[in-house]
């Protein structure tokens, strides 16, 4: 089973021309991402998504294969959750929850 | 791609995009003191708008793009409905600061505070005991508000201690810095005097604080206050003026848009039209817009001009009445910091060094 990843509670972020600008409100950092990082970003923002439902969303949503479209997640996903503004839950935390 | 940005290179970036990204929200212009420099007496008290009506404003902000936001008056715990407010700032993940006197505040709205996560709490104390009561007309309002920093700072919230100071109080500044120092809160001494939004018993001009004193200021300033200098609003990449109207406005508690929270005139009323319709079609908001990067003729010839800390066009409006004309108080200021004698009866000789 994926995990699952949620957006950082802790965080504020604004959708401006269509980009997400995201800000750490206790230390005011900025970031900002890219159209792709945005539409991924949004899609998170109603409910934590399991890295599988992600890929379908990219592969719909732009002209990539599944390959592609994981790889560039991934990529994504190592710097949002190094920065700490993605939190990942292992599968077996879901299970406990459920 | 993420790309983490300093603070200047977002606010350069929104602004280029006039993003409305810091908003200064005077709840209500009612105020339980009466301190001798507001320069917000006057302005009328009733009308002002509902909890519910800012809420609705907090939303469509946050949809434009604002993250921070001031809470201001008058007095802004006096809002019957600041709690619902200031829950809802937090629930749309603003990141907040209020600016209050400490003598409405109370333990447990401290306890609130910390629970919906308020960024800074700023107090408004312009001298020690009796000093402060007088500057504030109220008997007692030191011995009310000063033990709430404390509480303020252990309850864990970014603590600021605000003074204006005048030459009435500036005795207190040393004992005042003292006290906050012990406290644990951040000691924050401005000598930034205005005239009153509405005119008139503008008397308390005459108490600023002379060019000498203000040096003494700025050479004690560190010693005060542990910071290199008094803060500024100006935008280091666009020198010539600053950012109000593009990623900066305030809102009035009868729904009145202005550029700044320092300009008295309202570009649009968004009590009953949705902001996003005003901030984008305000014709006299773009009016102001495009005064900034403009040469202010006065001055364009001063040999003080790349040292000058009053391009701020708010103090101007409030000065002179106009967006592009400094008051010789500026130049007297500005000579000031640069320790320069050429100044008579209040006149900047310019050119004169």
């Amino acid at each position: 089973m994926d995990p699952l990843f949620s957006l950082n509670p802790e965080l504020a972020w604004r959708v401006i021309d269509g980009e997400v600008v995201i800000l750490r409100i206790k230390t005011t950092t900025y970031y900002s991402l890219d159209p792709v990082g945005s539409f991924i970003w949004r899609s998170m923002e109603q409910k934590p998504l399991p890295r599988s439902e992600l890929i379908d969303l990219i592969v719909a949503e732009y002209d990539v294969s599944r390959e592609t479209a994981a790889a560039d997640l991934d990529e994504l996903f190592a710097d949002l959750v190094r920065e700490e503004l993605l939190l990942a839950s292992p599968p077996s935390d879901r299970s406990e929850a459920a | 791609m993420i790309v983490e940005m300093s603070r200047e290179e977002l606010f350069s970036k929104l602004e280029r995009k006039a993003v409305p990204h810091m908003a200064h929200l005077h709840l209500t212009e009612k105020c339980n003191l009466e301190c001798v420099h507001c320069y917000r007496i006057g302005l009328p008290v009733g009308g002002e708008m509902s909890t519910d009506e800012w809420i609705r404003i907090l939303n469509e902000i946050r949809n434009e793009g604002t993250f921070q936001l001031t809470f201001s008056g008058g007095e802004p715990l006096v809002h019957r409905g600041w709690r619902e407010i200031v829950r809802e700032a937090c629930r749309l993940r603003f990141r907040y600061e209020i600016f209050q006197n400490g003598t409405v505040l109370s333990e447990e709205d401290i306890e609130y505070l910390v629970s919906q996560e308020i960024q800074e709490l700023h107090f408004s104390i312009h001298g020690v005991g009796a000093s402060h009561d007088r500057f504030v007309k109220m008997p007692g309002a030191f011995a009310r508000a000063f033990p709430k920093v404390k509480l303020s700072v252990d309850a864990g919230i970014k603590t600021i201690v605000k003074m204006s100071v005048m030459r009435t109080n500036f005795d207190s500044i040393t004992e005042l810095g003292r006290l906050c120092e012990e406290a644990g809160a951040i000691f924050a001494p401005s000598y930034h005097i205005t005239p009153r939004f509405v005119s008139g018993n503008d008397g308390f001009l005459a108490d600023r604080l002379t060019p000498a004193e203000i040096r003494e200021c700025e050479s004690r300033y560190t010693e005060w206050t542990g910071r290199p200098e008094f803060s500024s609003c100006i935008d280091e990449d666009h020198p010539e003026m600053c950012n109000m109207g593009w990623s900066r406005f305030a809102v009035g508690p009868l729904g009145d848009l202005y550029p700044c929270s320092q300009v008295p005139e309202s570009v649009g009323n968004i009590r009953h039209t949705p902001f996003r319709h005003v901030w984008r079609n305000s014709r006299r908001l773009n009016e102001i817009r495009m005064q900034k990067g403009t040469e202010i003729s006065t001055c364009k010839s001063c040999s003080m001009l790349s040292s000058c800390r009053y391009r701020c066009m708010g103090q101007f409006v409030q000065e002179t009445g106009h967006y592009d004309r400094p008051a010789p108080h500026h130049c007297e200021v500005t000579a000031a910091w640069l320790g320069r004698d050429d100044i008579i009866n209040g006149v900047f000789i310019r050119g004169a060094a």
